[in-house]
């Protein structure tokens, strides 16, 4: 993912996060040219509230933007004395209801919200899979009575990045061709 | 083998490889100058003959002891194995993995540092292996 080689966003991530990664898919090596294989960020609290995600890889400075919002964000909460994680679920929920009505028009009320699983049907709905990726996350990150790493990153990687969640390794069609394993 | 020396009862029984002779120290304790004889049970038969210890054979003996003793003193205190790791005050560019940002080993100690320092969690959940190039 180019954004993070990008000094900006290092410094960013390094000041203000504690960066981690994980393998929860697999791609295929054919003939030398990588099949499959995508990237999702996520920004979440020590205890693995996620306040926010991006699908799929950005440019520096759309990640730069993003990080800050959610640094922002979350201290606009803690202002607000809104640190429990019942009262931070609500209080992002609403900031991404904010930004949904203002880049993309659309409104969510909170009598919508809806369990992961009810979210993962929806949005693999034909009329949400024509919306852009990020406006399907904000979505989810509204709509979502639950926010925890484990109830979001399947619907993340296959409803909206349309990549299965796999332990597999890297297959490498060549490889075996070549004999080499 | 040659049975050197036995008590009565058996109890003390010093063997030696045939044809070897056994060497003790007059100062420990011959009855005779030069050399000492060991006494051997009656069902033996007659008592072995020690031959002397040349002088320069204990300096020989001492110089050798000291020598180990000297390369066993320098060995403790050169060994890696007793000096302490230096603890790691922040992630290396190692950790970096081509990337500006320093990633921790996995998302539980991720979580467990930023506990600490009060800062949030940032995951990056990637299909193939993040730490190798080639397959990311």
């Amino acid at each position: 993912m180019n954004a993070l080689s990008n000094d900006k966003v290092g410094d960013y991530l390094n000041a203000h996060f504690v960066s981690a990664f994980q393998k929860v898919g697999t791609f295929r090596i054919s003939n030398g040219q990588k099949q499959g294989g995508n990237v999702a960020s996520y920004f979440c609290t020590p205890d693995g509230q996620v306040l926010h995600l991006l699908a799929g890889p950005v440019t520096a400075e759309v990640f730069l933007r993003e990080a800050r919002w959610v640094v922002e964000t979350q201290k606009l909460a803690a202002l607000e004395g809104r640190q429990g994680r019942a009262d931070l679920q609500a209080f992002i929920r609403h900031a991404h209801r904010e930004r949904l009505r203002h880049e993309y028009g659309r409104t969510e009320q909170d009598a919508q919200l809806a369990s992961p699983g009810d979210l993962a049907a929806l949005l693999a709905g034909l009329s949400y899979q024509r919306l852009p990726r990020q406006e399907r996350v904000h979505i989810l990150l509204a709509r979502s009575l639950r926010t925890e790493m484990g109830d979001l990153y399947r619907i993340v990687f296959e409803g909206i990045l349309a990549e299965s969640v796999s332990t597999l390794p890297v297959a490498e069609e060549g490889a075996h061709r070549a004999g080499r394993h | 083998m040659t049975v050197v020396s036995s008590h009565d009862n058996d109890e003390l029984t010093l063997y030696c490889p045939q044809g070897s002779t056994l060497s003790v120290p007059k100062a420990i304790g011959g009855q005779h100058r030069d050399e000492r004889r060991v006494q051997s049970p009656r069902s033996l038969g007659p008592p072995l003959v020690v031959p002397p210890i040349p002088p320069r054979s204990y300096l020989r003996i001492a110089l050798i002891c000291v020598a180990v003793l000297v390369l066993a003193f320098w060995a403790q205190n050169n060994s890696p194995v007793f000096r302490e790791a230096p603890i790691p005050t922040s992630c290396s560019t190692s950790n970096r993995l081509g990337t500006r940002v320093d990633f921790v080993s996995t998302p539980m100690e991720a979580d467990r540092q930023a506990r600490g320092s009060a800062k949030l969690t940032f995951f990056l959940h990637v299909a193939g292996d993040f730490d190798d190039s080639a397959f990311t």
